[in-house]
């Protein structure tokens, strides 16, 4: 180019068509609403008060669009003796702080379940939130009955159910022994007593919401994949098969499996003693298809010599999966040794985000994954 | 659809004085060209004195594209890969600069599918950067006081380094 048109300033040159595009509002919030949540409300919001403002404004997010993204976990809640640590995977954000109310609770805070952005927490004896951490928002469930009486048999056990790409609002379901309650944060109200099946209780206290239902996986001819429909006034379960059928696989290898949820995707993992096979359900009742496997050997390779130990994979060190829209920001976060690491699926590559031997008592046991109690952090701009 | 060879041929006139002649059904993916061709506005050359023939000529390989129809259903499986394959590629410029050219071209052009595309590359390259690094990029000054600064912090309960 002969002409190179630029606006100078004391210490940087800035090309005039960037110096263009960056001085335009429209233009630059074209380019801000396509920034991952974590970026913008956490790091490009101090960049000056203009795009404070911008990021702050409606114009940006103006209301909730019908099939918008979920963005990737940033960072997990990890319970700890002292309450809760935060792990992150954004180099940028190295400390995370709850909100004071709940840091004040201290131990009779507990965060029960993370959905697509928001939390489900709990401050004991008999207080429940949904909580947003990224815009540091919350709301009280408001009490109803069988909250405050604990009159019932059978326990009791709650699912946050929160889908941005198909609604604003969410539910919480709760199950009072046999009884089922439901929570809508779009009436305000408690509602819905959906036909309790006694059956259902395990399925549900331990399956993952995706998509309006609750997915589990039982150890039954296999590894069978169940669904628990939750429908306007009842429950139904369908069953359903997987790729983890007992003909090819021993009764070991079937038990090793972890359902996954991860920005609007189900996965279901299975292990054999040196592969970890990722399957990945788009549709709601489609067929599992198959995404990766990853090799133990490739991972432990990227590891020092002396912190290799002679291992196999097991389920339950795996923390996070996700399958990123490029092949190259698909990645695995999961517990080795005693540390937290991202392994990235594509480019074979590590990185340390956490030891957690600074939380661990000393009889920890590196060799066998560590009963751990973590949330997934997505940011999320969604209101409670 | 009319055959190619009957397609009318628009003339733009770029910036910088140069000129480019592409099929009507092409162009007719810009918004801003489509109303100057209803208003009767396209009997002469079109001037874009807002692109450079540099940036006009990107423009025009990506309408080209853009406008390819697949023959069959199984060719648009095929068309649809490929077309996202010449989308990554098309954002890979040389100097960043031209980046910012086909979001401005794009946008004046109102060309939505190309300002979603260009405007999402540049998303994606400064999507990792800290707050000190867009500042830097972009010639940003920080027009915070320390106190703001500190309480804009403490607001969201956040800290970084």
């Amino acid at each position: 180019m002969s002409e190179q048109s630029k606006v100078c300033t004391e210490d940087n040159e800035l090309p005039l068509s960037v110096h263009t595009v960056m001085s335009h509002d429209d233009l630059l919030i074209e380019i801000l609403k396509r920034l991952p949540l974590i970026s913008l409300h956490h790091i490009f919001k101090y960049v000056s008060k203009h795009w404070q403002l911008l990021i702050k404004s409606p114009v940006l997010f103006p209301h909730w669009r019908k099939n918008q993204k979920i963005d990737p976990p940033s960072g997990f809640f990890l319970k700890s003796s002292s309450g809760y640590d935060f792990v992150s995977l954004d180099s940028r954000i190295t400390r995370f702080s709850l909100h004071s109310m709940f840091r004040e609770a201290g131990s009779d805070f507990v965060i029960m379940q993370s959905c697509n952005g928001l939390l489900l927490c709990c401050i004991k004896p008999n207080k429940y939130y949904v909580y947003n951490p990224t815009i540091n928002v919350f709301k009280m469930i408001p009490q109803c009955e069988e909250l405050i009486s604990e009159l019932y048999s059978g326990g009791m056990s709650m699912k946050l159910a929160f889908d941005p790409t198909k609604s604003p609002y969410y539910k919480v379901y709760c199950r009072f022994g046999y009884v089922m309650k439901t929570y809508s944060s779009e009436t305000g109200n408690w509602s819905a007593v959906l036909n309790g099946e006694c059956a259902l209780t395990e399925p549900f206290d331990n399956g993952i919401y995706w998509k309006d239902i609750i997915h589990g996986i039982q150890l039954m001819r296999g590894v069978s994949h169940y669904m628990l429909i939750l429908g306007e006034h009842n429950l139904s379960r369908i069953i359903a098969v997987t790729p983890f059928a007992p003909s090819r696989y021993d009764r070991k290898y079937c038990k090793n499996c972890k359902l996954f949820e991860s920005c609007g995707y189900l996965y279901l993992v299975g292990t054999s003693t040196q592969d970890l096979s990722i399957y990945e359900m788009r549709k709601r009742y489609s067929e599992w298809s198959l995404k990766y496997v990853v090799n133990l050997d490739d991972v432990l390779m990227l590891l020092d010599e002396n912190e290799r130990m002679p291992s196999k994979w097991d389920c339950s060190r795996i923390w996070s999966i996700v399958i990123g829209e490029r092949e190259e920001d698909s990645f695995l976060v999961m517990e080795l040794f005693g540390k937290v690491v991202q392994y990235n699926i594509r480019l074979k590559s590590i990185r340390e985000v956490y030891d957690l031997r600074s939380i661990s008592t000393p009889d920890m046991d590196p060799s066998h994954p560590t009963k751990l109690d973590t949330f997934q952090f997505i940011a999320s701009s969604a209101s409670v | 659809m009319s055959s190619s060879s009957s397609s009318k041929m628009i003339e733009l006139r770029s910036s910088d004085g140069e000129t480019f002649h592409v099929e009507e059904t092409v162009v007719l993916q810009s918004e801003t060209i489509k109303q100057m061709i209803d208003d009767d506005c396209a009997n002469a050359a079109i001037p874009l004195p807002n692109v450079t023939s540099m940036t006009l000529a990107k423009v025009i390989e990506y309408i080209k594209k853009h406008a390819e129809k697949p023959k069959d259903d199984d060719d648009k499986k095929v068309a649809e890969e490929d077309l996202k394959k010449f989308d990554a590629e098309f954002v890979k410029v040389d100097q960043e600069s031209m980046l910012f050219d086909l979001v401005r071209a794009a946008n004046y052009l109102n060309i939505k599918s190309l300002l979603d595309l260009t405007c999402q590359a540049v998303a994606d390259s400064i999507k990792d950067l800290s707050v000190e690094e867009v500042r830097k990029k972009f010639n940003i000054q920080n027009d915070f006081t320390p106190e703001e600064e500190a309480k804009v912090r403490k607001e969201n309960a956040w800290a970084f380094d």
